[in-house]
């Protein structure tokens, strides 16, 4: 998945959640992060839901940009694994991450939604893309 | 099949130069992705853009950088260039990606996934750059300040096409 979100109001954190599953504390997050001045990690386990964003660019001006690799999506004989890096910078201030999510279920992946904390505003731009194996 | 990568253009240096550009640039892909694998004249430097020849003070970019011992973050305001890369005289690797670069709505925001593996000078490192323009970009300039671009160093731009 890539994305480059621009939000509305307040970002905070962005949600993602596979196949409508978001209130069986299914998933846990691993982040690795940077503000600009200091570096940090920071991990969450047990959560309804795994993390696609953070705080963010609120404007056309600061857009947040996000890439999202979803490992053998279609796999039923493992849980499902994420990586991905979303990052964004305003001139004054920025932002970079590079979190995985593990979500515990061997269900083949047939939904993606993300979930802003307030709202996604024009200009939003997701595109889904499919690799084959050789 | 529909391919995801579409080759813009691949370009390896015969020869030591100072910058290499990407001109030209057609409109009518979703995302662009530079690959940059090559080296730099001496020491570990850099690896810098500008687009559209814009060398005013209009690029900011935010930095989370590996050393293998340690981890820091560092950023950039006000700069003329967007420092988006790794450079070296061994070897780096640098894969940069403009999202939505043809749109004329919003400023432009870069990701970059950056390495340098050698055995002496070890970094890996990923950015985010910014180019305060809601203009298309149509070129882009690639340089390793101070030092020249060394001859076999590779750069090659793909086209990403939305569905």
């Amino acid at each position: 998945v890539r994305a480059l979100g621009v939000f509305s109001g307040t970002v905070g954190a962005g949600f993602v959640y596979f196949n409508f599953d978001n209130a069986s504390s299914n998933y846990s997050i691993h982040t690795l992060h940077g503000d600009g001045a200091t570096a940090g990690a920071s991990a969450a386990i047990n959560q309804n839901e795994g993390k696609f964003t953070a705080i963010g660019g609120t404007t056309s001006t600061a857009p947040t940009a996000m890439v999202m690799d979803i490992l053998d999506y279609a796999d039923t004989n493992k849980y499902k694994t994420t990586r991905h890096i979303f990052a964004w910078d305003n001139n004054s201030s920025g932002y970079i991450e590079f979190d995985s999510n593990l979500w515990r279920s061997t269900s083949a992946i047939t939904s993606i939604t993300f979930r802003p904390a307030n709202s996604f505003a024009t200009n939003t731009q997701f595109a889904l893309y499919g690799i084959k194996g050789a | 099949m529909a391919s995801t990568y579409t080759p813009i253009a691949t370009t390896t240096l015969g020869s030591a130069q100072s910058s290499y550009t990407f001109s030209s640039i057609s409109g009518s892909y979703t995302d662009l992705i530079l690959v940059f694998n090559g080296t730099c004249a001496t020491g570990t430097t850099s690896m810098n853009i500008t687009v559209n020849s814009d060398t005013g003070s209009n690029y900011s970019m935010t930095r989370l950088y590996g050393s293998g011992s340690a981890a820091f973050s560092e950023r950039q305001s006000n700069v003329a260039s967007m420092i988006i890369g790794i450079s070296s005289n061994s070897q780096s690797i640098n894969i940069v990606q403009f999202q939505n670069y043809s749109n004329t709505t919003t400023y432009k925001t870069v990701l970059s996934r950056q390495n340098v593996p050698s055995d002496s000078s070890i970094a890996v490192a990923a950015a985010v750059g910014l180019w305060r323009s809601t203009a298309a970009i149509s070129s882009m300039t690639i340089t390793t300040p101070p030092y020249n671009l060394q001859t076999g160093s590779t750069f090659t731009l793909y086209g990403i096409a939305a569905a």
